[in-house]
């Protein structure tokens, strides 16, 4: 064990605990407000995780960037499935940058 | 519309992470590449994989480690930006049914990506959770082994493009839940804002804080919009 060993016990520890707190909240029993909020969550996290990723490292970049995301949103609205939007969108962004277009 | 039978959800939930395996292999060989570089040994950056398993702060913590960070703050830093876990795990609770052995351990693999998936393809089966977590914690743990021992010869993936695989798939998730000018309203301020937010603090802390506010407008807003199913 090195003291860093400790340090990573204590992240592993907070980590866990945030994690299993959320479970045992008692979220089923809530209405109106509450209820409307965690309902929303998933959007406003998927949202905000797609934001902070997004971003590339210059305005063409950025363009080619968006252009994959915006293929993988039409692909999956109309497939329905995740798969075939996510693996097209990511072989065009790829595919471009291969060619070094981005 | 009736869920699929619980048999076979384990399989399902770990087939369904499957298409982001192609994200999450060179990123935990990353991971344990600058794990190294900055210091870590083989156990400590395996252990850090296998105990933490929360791809942002392991990241941050090693980022923290090389410009000789103390445990206090490793510990806080790693907290805030996992904080956000909290609302996965409550709105998990509301649909999902977990006791025992089982929530105790849907808890340790309960990451964004898992997060994402059961949410909008796990019907609230607690074995889908399962296996879509236990999906990416096989493939992110065997990665930061490979990682690790091959450490110094293996290509950065950001500098071919595979970061994108993430944000791409949050956006696939996103897409077949916004139906309405409620949904569409939350997914604007809460992508705009955690965009504007990353600028200024780290990125787990901007998702938790965009994602709160963008919930919060979103359930205050008057019930003009009826949910969708």
């Amino acid at each position: 064990m090195t003291p860093l060993t400790w340090t990573i016990l204590a992240m592993a520890g907070v980590t866990y605990g945030v994690r299993l707190w959320g479970l045992v909240l008692p979220g089923t029993r809530l209405r109106g407000f509450g209820r409307r909020f965690l309902d929303l969550v998933p959007v406003a996290v998927f949202a905000a995780l797609a934001a902070s990723g997004l971003e590339g490292t210059g305005a063409v970049d950025n363009a080619w960037r968006l252009a994959a995301a915006a293929v993988t949103v039409v692909v999956v609205a109309r497939t329905r499935s995740l798969a075939p939007g996510l693996l097209l969108g990511l072989a065009l962004y790829l595919a471009v940058r291969a060619l070094g277009w981005a | 519309m009736s869920s699929p039978p619980a048999s076979g959800a384990f399989g399902a939930g770990f087939r369904a992470m499957m298409p982001l395996w192609v994200g999450v292999v060179p990123f935990g060989a990353v991971y344990a590449v600058t794990a190294r570089a900055a210091g870590l040994g083989l156990v400590d950056t395996q252990l850090l994989s296998l105990l933490v398993f929360a791809g942002g702060s392991q990241f941050a913590a090693v980022g923290l480690i090389a410009a000789g960070a103390g445990p206090w703050t490793l510990v806080s830093t790693t907290l805030l930006i996992n904080l956000r876990h909290l609302l996965y795990g409550v709105v998990v609770a509301a649909t999902t049914e977990l006791r025992g052995a089982r929530r105790a351990l849907a808890a340790h693999l309960l990451t964004d990506e898992a997060f994402g998936m059961h949410v909008a393809h796990g019907h609230g089966r607690p074995a889908f959770l399962i296996g879509a977590g236990l999906s990416l914690f096989v493939v992110w743990n065997a990665a930061t082994l490979v990682g690790a021992v091959l450490a110094g010869s293996l290509p950065d993936p950001t500098a071919i493009g595979l970061d994108l695989v993430f944000p791409l798939a949050f956006l696939a998730l996103l897409a077949p839940l916004v139906r309405d000018a409620r949904t569409l309203a939350v997914a604007c301020v809460g992508g705009l804002g955690a965009w504007g937010l990353g600028t200024v603090v780290e990125p787990g802390i901007a998702i938790l804080l965009a994602a709160a506010l963008a919930a919060g407008l979103g359930a205050a807003l008057p019930a003009g919009t009826r949910e969708a199913p």
